[in-house]
């Protein structure tokens, strides 16, 4: 009698110590896994700290999970970070499809994170009125600048119907960003331009005058944006499909590398001195 | 008509769309060659798409700045979304003459008014030289006397925020409200405190200053002038000589400042003047109320007399507030 | 005999008119008082403040009453200096004085420059306060602001019927 050997593979993530802007290699690699994998173990044993990127990457972990039917079975997670991070991620309710954006809402005295769906959502703008009044008024205004900028992005490129837009404090760093799962920059990017590779897509994307669309042609762009707000300290994390930039500000220091894991999605994080 | 960007673009004043809806707004009001107001007040935009695609498109649809100029005015426009403003339309190559203090302004930064002035003759013929902005060297904000006057008479008939309408038992207590709202409103959009001047305020000051009496140069050894009597060295200080500003400087002389519209323009301005010495002074934002009671010197005063000044001085405020 | 008499005349015209008080108007807003020989004091206020400045004070002394008319603002010292100047030109010779105030106090305080200025001890009761309009005297007058003294100036036209 042969036995029938069933192979069940089951693959363990362990997320990193801090999760955030910074170490996204484990994210997105167990992103770009929900889609081949039935269930998927994420291990939090060395995961300390939530930073506000983190809140809005582990909604997308979420979703994801649900859109791309992939159960994700949370192991080793700290009770102080539970409580703390009372996330959509961290309750036992089963989700056979995707909930509502507004049960990935946070909000706390020092950070928030909102789920927007279905057009240009400036509820952030509450958000910060009522928490944040107390920041430098030149920062705040760089900051929904740049959240204006790429919310108008996500609406109208990504042709993902949701994205995640994030703002917290931390020490004296102010985080905010916003992330989306739809059609990445340099595949928009690619229909317009011809670029070597999609850090070069990315690249291009900050220049003056370049834009994907389409019908309003000729908009801005980022470019504008983000030269109104080199004049901060502080550093922001571009990622999309293939490629990664990494500037700092004030060191006038770019990284560009290609990912180990494609993300499906554009991810723009930015982290300024306060 | 006034176009309250707030209530027209409630829930989305950021995006492409938005900015189409306004450019098309303005198209419209220049078409029929119809006078328009943009009022952002309590607003913060913050995005280039809207300002873009609203305005700085307009050199698409071939608007030259003059017309835009001729009919559409922007006011309460955030000081950081003016550069915004700015930074689009120069892109586009659609200067505005934004480049003013204020959208009230006849000149661009940099120059200054100059009335219409006879120049000198010979032969039986005489000339008169037209209003005109001369540059100035420092390309610093500067406002003058006639340019002050200018501005009363065209755009402070419709000012929103007016002193209350008490006399506090005045003959002409109430005369100068329009001009005490228009500079009161004039300087808080130029020089943007963290709280803005309230117009009261002015209006209980000229109470106590003179009773709103325009009163003239005095005799001898009475120095100061005017409605809110200026002292003839605060005249000085205002101007771009007086090193006491660093810009957005008020050009007079003596005798301009017995004419309360100026007069009361230039107070205005030097109490903003006293209301950063003060913030200086105390580390700390100070209140308007007590950048009043520092003009008149009552701060830290041990005196009857200053108390029973500053009672009428607050009993006109507390009036006034009632 | 001639000599006695003239001398209770005097005496007794000098008594009554140092009593003298006309007033002309007195409302909530205005107090215009005359005072045949009348006894006033007038100076400087103690300097305060940075640069420093003061008030200046014309205080008129009745047998009921002591009324301190002041400047609207503290005055640098020498043009509070240059209005005292003023007044004495027109009150040393002067037979009568009338003063005119604005926007009255009837609190009354304890004060204290006046003792000073007589270098006297005890401070003198101050039974109402009001902003000095302008000063009268058959040698001239002298306003706040000048314009006091133009022909035809009231300070009823400052402020309205009541």
């Amino acid at each position: 009698m042969s036995c029938l050997r069933i192979n069940i593979h089951m693959q363990t993530f362990s997320l990193p110590r801090v999760l955030g802007s910074e170490r996204l290699d484990t994210v997105l690699s167990l992103l770009f896994s929900l889609r081949d994998e039935e269930v998927i173990h994420v291990d939090w044993s060395k995961v300390q700290k939530i930073e506000p990127a983190g809140l809005a990457i582990l909604s997308i972990l979420f979703d994801q999970s649900i859109e791309k039917k992939c159960k994700l079975i949370h192991e080793n997670i700290k009770p102080v970070l539970k409580k703390k991070y009372p996330l959509i991620l961290f309750t036992d309710e089963k989700f056979s499809q995707l909930p509502s954006p507004m049960l990935h809402d946070f909000n706390r005295p020092n950070a928030f994170l909102l789920c927007c769906q279905g057009g240009v959502d400036l509820r952030y703008k509450e958000n910060l009125a009522r928490s944040f009044f107390n920041l430098d008024e030149d920062l705040l205004f760089s900051v929904q600048l740049v959240f204006n900028e790429l919310i108008q992005n996500a609406v109208d490129h990504s042709t993902s119907e949701r994205y995640y837009i994030y703002f917290g404090l931390e020490d004296d760093e102010v985080h905010f960003g916003v992330l989306d799962m739809g059609v990445s920059l340099p595949a928009k990017m690619e229909q317009k331009y011809n670029a070597i590779d999609d850090i070069n897509y990315l690249e291009l994307s900050l220049k003056e005058g370049i834009s994907t669309r389409r019908q309003r042609v000729g908009g801005l762009g980022l470019f504008h944006t983000f030269h109104m707000i080199q004049g901060l300290m502080g550093k922001f994390v571009f990622i999309s499909r293939d490629g990664q930039i990494r500037r700092y500000f004030s060191q006038r220091k770019v990284n560009r590398m290609k990912l180990k894991h494609r993300l499906n999605g554009t991810w723009v994080m930015f982290t300024f001195k306060n | 008509m006034n176009i309250k960007i707030k209530e027209i673009f409630q829930t989305d004043y950021i995006s492409r769309q938005a900015g189409e809806k306004l450019r098309f707004m303005i198209l419209k009001a220049i078409q029929e060659k119809k006078k328009i107001v943009l009022d952002f007040k309590d607003l913060i935009v913050a995005s280039t798409s809207f300002f873009d695609e609203g305005i700085a498109k307009l050199v698409d649809e071939k608007v030259s700045v003059d017309e835009f100029g001729n009919f559409i005015e922007i006011i309460n426009l955030n000081k950081n979304d003016k550069k915004v403003l700015d930074k689009v339309t120069d892109y586009r190559g659609f200067n505005l003459s934004f480049k003013q203090a204020h959208p009230w302004r006849l000149c661009p930064i940099g120059e200054h008014w100059v009335k219409e002035h006879p120049r000198s003759s010979s032969r039986g013929v005489s000339t008169v030289v037209d209003g005109h902005c001369r540059k100035n060297p420092k390309g610093k904000d500067v406002i003058t006397a006639e340019e002050l006057v200018e501005i009363a008479n065209k755009h402070f008939q419709q000012i929103k925020k007016l002193p209350s309408t008490k006399s506090l038992k005045f003959e002409d207590g109430n005369k100068y409200d329009a001009v005490i709202g228009g500079w009161c409103e004039y300087w808080n959009n130029i020089l943007k405190p963290k709280i803005d001047l309230d117009p009261d305020l002015i209006k209980a000051l000229i109470a106590s200053e003179s009773g709103f009496q325009a009163v003239p140069k005095g005799p001898k050894g009475h120095k100061a002038i005017g409605i809110m009597q200026l002292m003839p060295e605060t005249v000085k200080y205002l101007g771009r000589n007086g090193r006491e500003l660093k810009d957005h400087f008020v050009e007079l002389d003596t005798k301009d400042a017995e004419n309360p519209t100026i007069n009361i323009a230039a107070g205005v301005r030097w109490l903003f003047r006293k209301y950063e010495l003060l913030e200086y002074k105390l580390k700390r934002t100070p209140t308007w109320e007590e950048v009043l009671y520092d003009y008149k010197g009552f701060t830290g005063s041990k005196t009857e007399l200053a108390k029973k000044s500053k009672l009428i001085l607050d009993g006109f405020l507390k009036e006034l507030k009632q | 005999m001639k000599t006695f008499f003239s001398l209770i005349l005097i005496f007794t015209f000098s008594c009554s008119h140092n009593s003298q008080l006309k007033v002309n108007n007195l409302t909530e807003k205005i107090y215009d008082v005359e005072q045949a020989r009348g006894k006033i004091f007038y100076f400087c206020s103690e300097p305060e403040g940075e640069e420093p400045r003061s008030y200046l004070s014309i205080y008129l002394m009745t047998d009921k009453k002591v009324d301190l008319f002041f400047s609207r603002r503290k005055l640098g010292t020498k043009e509070c200096l240059d209005w005292v100047k003023e007044i004495d030109q027109i009150y040393e010779e002067s037979k009568w004085v009338r003063l005119v105030g604005v926007e009255g106090s009837n609190s009354s305080f304890e004060d204290k420059d006046l003792p000073a200025h007589l270098n006297q001890k005890d401070p003198v009761t101050v039974n109402s306060t009001w902003f000095f309009s302008r000063i009268v005297t058959n040698q001239g007058c002298m306003g706040h602001f000048g314009h006091e003294c133009n022909p035809g100036f009231t300070e009823k036209k400052i402020y309205q019927e009541p």
